[in-house]
């Protein structure tokens, strides 16, 4: 079902105050860059913003009816002057780029009026990008694009100077975690999986995972053992720890429920109880921060953000758990 | 029909609108009324700056009925039909959508034909870093034996990709990136024609944000309109820019030097729920940091402040804090940047790096910190040349760069960014043997630098290598970002050390700088064959490089460590 603008209004009330305004001011820019992580909405306001342009019966003037022709076949996709680029595999190929402009040399199909949406703009090929920018910056009157990326770091400088940036902010925790409780979520855990995923359906999601539910208790373990004797932490890597964490994805999940509890060790101290997000362990380990020191404290976080680093780099995910374990391991000095 | 960007209504119609040029616009005016006219010229520098515009303003002018002028008229045929695309006699050429060799030799085939309507023909051909090899090779031919009737411009971001036999054909122009006070006064014209409203500050809010491109900034003013009520505010633009406000940055950098974790860590939060982005977050804040150092070192330069303007909490903080300790807060920072650029989840790392700036010692400082005695080594010479400006002016008429040169590499405020297409090119062409030439005379070098009263900035190498060499060519590795930035940013010093290489090689090597980290990625990615400056699509398929034997060529068998 396609999301309505009270539902987008919701999730990103910044993002739709500047459509409408340009909206109502006649102000719609020519070329959009929508970015912002996954699950911020970015599509859904580029086909929402789709419908306000070709609405039949628009509510004061910009609100999509969702019930008009044009409303109807935007939302199932089939709308002949709404085109959306897509990766072709793992990129967007110059082809596509070629086709995408031949299609718009023509006149519209029903109006003057066209849309295109280039979804993961930054996955275009360098021969893509480049051979979008004069398109981009001067294209026949009426039409509207609408880039989306996820890595707006990756976009080449040229093709940004040419569209309006909108960016898509991810849900703050503290709504995320009504929202999950209001989803039932028990209140115990939705802080955490507020901290780990900006996704309302992935944080509901794990929330009834065993998978997730079982990798927390062997994250925790593993302090512990840490905190006893790094000989037997190398133990429990071989016999849970790499038995529970076997995909890239899944080890990179462990890593973040590993940050936490350090970062809980951190707020305990800083005395920001209510940050804590590891509730049900809650007095363990208020025990423990009072083992350790802050400083120490940023060295292992920091030891964890590098081998997460080192596990996108597709480092051996043996090898990287075994030299983290030897740098977490109390009393060491971190190098 | 429908709204027209600011950027495109407002595209310059004469030299003079062309703002913070003025070294390129000069010159090419000078060159119009003495009727010095070359065939071939490359445009070159950074997105939106006014290279394409400046290219179609030229070719009206050389074309204009009243010629010689040093402005296009506008009001004669000539100059219409330009404008409006009517005289087939200026060809524009965009060579990302056509960059085959059919169209270039199409060009060379149709070139010897006289104009037809005007004196002039105009080859625009844009983006021209585009083009294939063979496409350039063509292009070639037609620049080595110009018809009289026929002037070629070049346009581009990325020079760096054009042939040097090409580029030894044109006259080159680098276009810079436009300052934040020559852009607000742009954006205070067009707000005034176009009655907008506005608060003062918001234009630099908005000019800072654009880092030197107009069209960035017009880009960033028309949003900034689209959201406001009926008057453009601070506040508009620092939604629209995704910045921080000072305010802000004074109250985190203020809980940074008191230690104060918590509150750092509170204000970082509440800078997320306001929605602003950590990767951007932390580039305000190294630059408010930059700031403070520059402006420690030396007051008087106010000017050169990229972001901060000077109030009362950013000075009482700059007088607390000593220069050791922001260089580390700098440092710290960087490391945290670079991480961020790969994760989805920048957040987790700003918080670290927050706590971590909170924890560091105050360094012992009965060690005068040669760090910044380079900075003032550098304000001392920015201070110089703007002297030398304010008694000479801007030297009009100034000659055409040499290709192989070392111009200083421009920073950002993403801080040092390696030109990693540049990079790339060299490391195609580099061996182990012309690495050797360079190391082997590296230590002479040091000591030339020293004699030739450089040892502060010679200092600027001590943890600096040379990590791969061609025959043109070489790249230093720096281990802290900011020694390559200040470095890379002192041509003065970049002339001393290849002359110096000069002298004892017999060569001429460009020179560039890369910061470790970076290195190692850039490095990484080359090895795998994932260049990302592939001319062809079709390479989709990676073809498997003998990756270690590639980089034994390049760096030789001892340094290669073969990791998993
Ligand atoms: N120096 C300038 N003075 C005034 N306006 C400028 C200048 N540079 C760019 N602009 C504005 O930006 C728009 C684009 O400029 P132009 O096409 O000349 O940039 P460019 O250097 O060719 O950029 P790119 O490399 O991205 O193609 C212009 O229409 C104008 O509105
Ligand atoms: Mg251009
Ligand atoms: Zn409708
Ligand atoms: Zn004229």
């Amino acid at each position: 079902m396609a999301k309505t603008w009270t539902q987008l209004e919701e999730m990103q009330p910044s993002v739709l105050k500047m459509l409408k305004n340009s909206l109502m001011k006649d102000r719609l820019a020519h070329a959009y860059m929508f970015e912002g992580m996954r699950g911020t909405g970015k599509k859904e306001v580029g086909l929402l913003l789709a419908k306000s342009l070709f609405c039949q019966n628009p509510l004061e003037g910009f609100i999509p009816c969702e019930i008009c022709m044009n409303c109807k076949r935007i939302n199932n996709g089939n709308h002949p002057d709404v085109h959306i680029l897509e990766p072709d595999g793992l990129s967007i190929k110059k082809s596509q780029i070629q086709a995408l402009q031949e299609e718009f040399s023509k006149t519209g199909v029903e109006s003057k009026k066209k849309i295109y949406m280039i979804v993961h703009a930054d996955r275009m090929t360098v021969n893509a990008a480049n051979s979008l920018l004069k398109f981009l910056e001067e294209p026949s009157s009426e039409t509207t694009a609408i880039l989306i990326t996820e890595q707006i770091h990756q976009i080449l400088p040229t093709i940004l100077s040419r569209c309006q940036t909108i960016s898509f902010k991810p849900l703050p925790p503290q709504i995320m975690i009504s929202q999950l409780t209001a989803n039932g979520v028990n209140p115990s855990i939705a802080p955490m999986l507020a901290q780990l995923t900006n996704n309302l359906e992935e944080a509901l999601e794990l929330s009834h995972d065993d998978w997730f539910a079982q990798a927390q208790k062997i994250v925790l373990k593993l302090y512990e053992v840490l905190k006893k004797n790094p000989l037997e932490a190398m133990v429990h890597l071989q016999e849970q720890w790499f038995q529970h964490f076997k995909e890239k994805e899944q080890l990179d999940r462990g890593l973040d429920l590993l940050l936490l509890i350090f970062k809980d060790l951190l707020y305990i101290q800083l005395g920001m109880y209510e940050k804590i997000v590891y509730l049900n362990e809650k007095a363990r380990i208020e025990q423990f921060a009072l083992e350790t020191s802050g400083r120490r404290l940023t060295e292992q976080m920091t030891a964890i953000l590098e081998a997460k680093r080192k596990l996108q780099a597709n480092m051996n995910p043996q090898l990287l758990m075994e030299q983290l374990v030897l740098q977490l391991k109390e009393g060491s000095s971190f190098v | 029909m429908s709204y027209q960007a600011l950027y495109r209504v407002w595209r310059p119609q004469t030299f003079l609108d062309v703002v913070g040029q003025e070294h390129v616009t000069k010159t090419l005016q000078n060159a119009l009324l003495q009727q010095k006219i070359s065939h071939a010229y490359l445009f070159s520098g950074p997105r939106g700056t006014g290279k394409t515009s400046a290219a179609k303003i030229l070719a009206k002018a050389v074309n204009c009925e009243r010629a010689p002028v040093q402005e296009p008229c506008n009001e004669c045929p000539a100059c219409k039909g330009i404008t409006d695309g009517s005289i087939p006699d200026v060809i524009e050429i965009d060579a990302a959508s056509n960059n085959g060799v059919e169209e270039i030799r199409d060009i060379r085939d149709k070139v010897k034909y006289a104009p037809s309507a005007v004196k002039y023909k105009v080859y625009i051909v844009d983006e021209v870093h585009m083009l294939s090899i063979g496409a350039f090779n063509a292009l070639l031919k037609t620049l080595e034996e110009p018809p009289k009737h026929v002037i070629f411009i070049l346009a581009t971001t990325e020079p760096h990709k054009i042939p040097l036999t090409i580029i030894s054909r044109c006259q080159r122009f680098d276009f810079k990136r436009i300052t934040a006070k020559a852009i607000v006064n742009r954006m205070k014209l067009i707000a005034g024609q176009t009655g907008v409203d506005y608060e003062e500050g918001s234009l630099q809010v908005i000019a800072r944000a654009a880092e030197g491109g107009m069209r960035d900034a017009l880009s960033l003013l028309d949003q900034a309109i689209s959201f406001s009520r009926d008057r453009v505010t601070v506040e508009d633009a620092l939604t629209v820019t995704g910045s921080v406000s000072q305010g802000f940055l004074n109250k985190l950098a203020r809980a940074i030097y008191e230690k104060d974790v918590a509150s750092g860590l509170e204000a970082l939060e509440e800078l997320l729920f306001q929605g602003k982005d950590p990767v951007r977050f932390i580039e305000d804040l190294i630059h408010y940091y930059r700031d403070m150092l520059l402006y420690k070192a030396a007051p008087s330069l106010e000017e050169s402040l990229e972001r901060v303007m000077i109030d009362e909490d950013f000075l009482q903080l700059a007088n607390e804090m000593s220069s050791e300790i922001i260089y580390e807060l700098i440092d710290t920072l960087n490391k945290a940047q670079q991480d961020m650029r790969w994760t989805n989840h920048p957040k987790i790392f700003l918080e670290v790096a927050i706590v971590k700036l909170c924890q560091l010692e105050k360094p012992a400082s009965d060690q005068p910190s040669h760090d910044v005695q380079m900075l003032i080594n550098r304000i001392e010479q920015l201070e110089d040349e703007i002297r030398q400006l304010k008694t000479n002016g801007i030297s009009v008429g100034q000659e055409t760069q040499n290709a192989v040169q070392n111009k200083p590499q421009r920073s950002t405020r993403r801080g040092f960014k390696a030109p990693v297409g540049r990079i790339n090119e060299i490391l195609k062409q580099a061996t182990k043997p012309d690495l050797n030439v360079i190391k082997s005379s590296w230590g002479d070098m040091l000591d030339s630098l020293v004699s030739r009263q450089m040892r502060s900035q010679a200092a600027l190498l001590n943890k600096a290598e040379p990590v791969a060499a061609s025959s043109h060519a070489f790249i230093i590795k720096f281990k802290y970002e900011i020694h390559c930035q200040m470095a890379m940013e002192n041509a003065k010093f970049l002339e001393a050390i290849s002359g110096s290489l000069q002298e004892l090689t017999g060569k001429r090597f460009e020179i560039v700088g890369v910061p470790e980290d970076q290195w190692f990625k850039i490095r990484e990615e080359f090895l795998q064959g994932h260049h990302t400056d592939g001319k062809e699509d079709s390479t989709e398929a990676k073809e498997e490089d003998p990756i270690v034997a590639e980089a034994k060529k390049l760096f030789g068998e001892d340094l290669i460590e073969i990791k998993d």
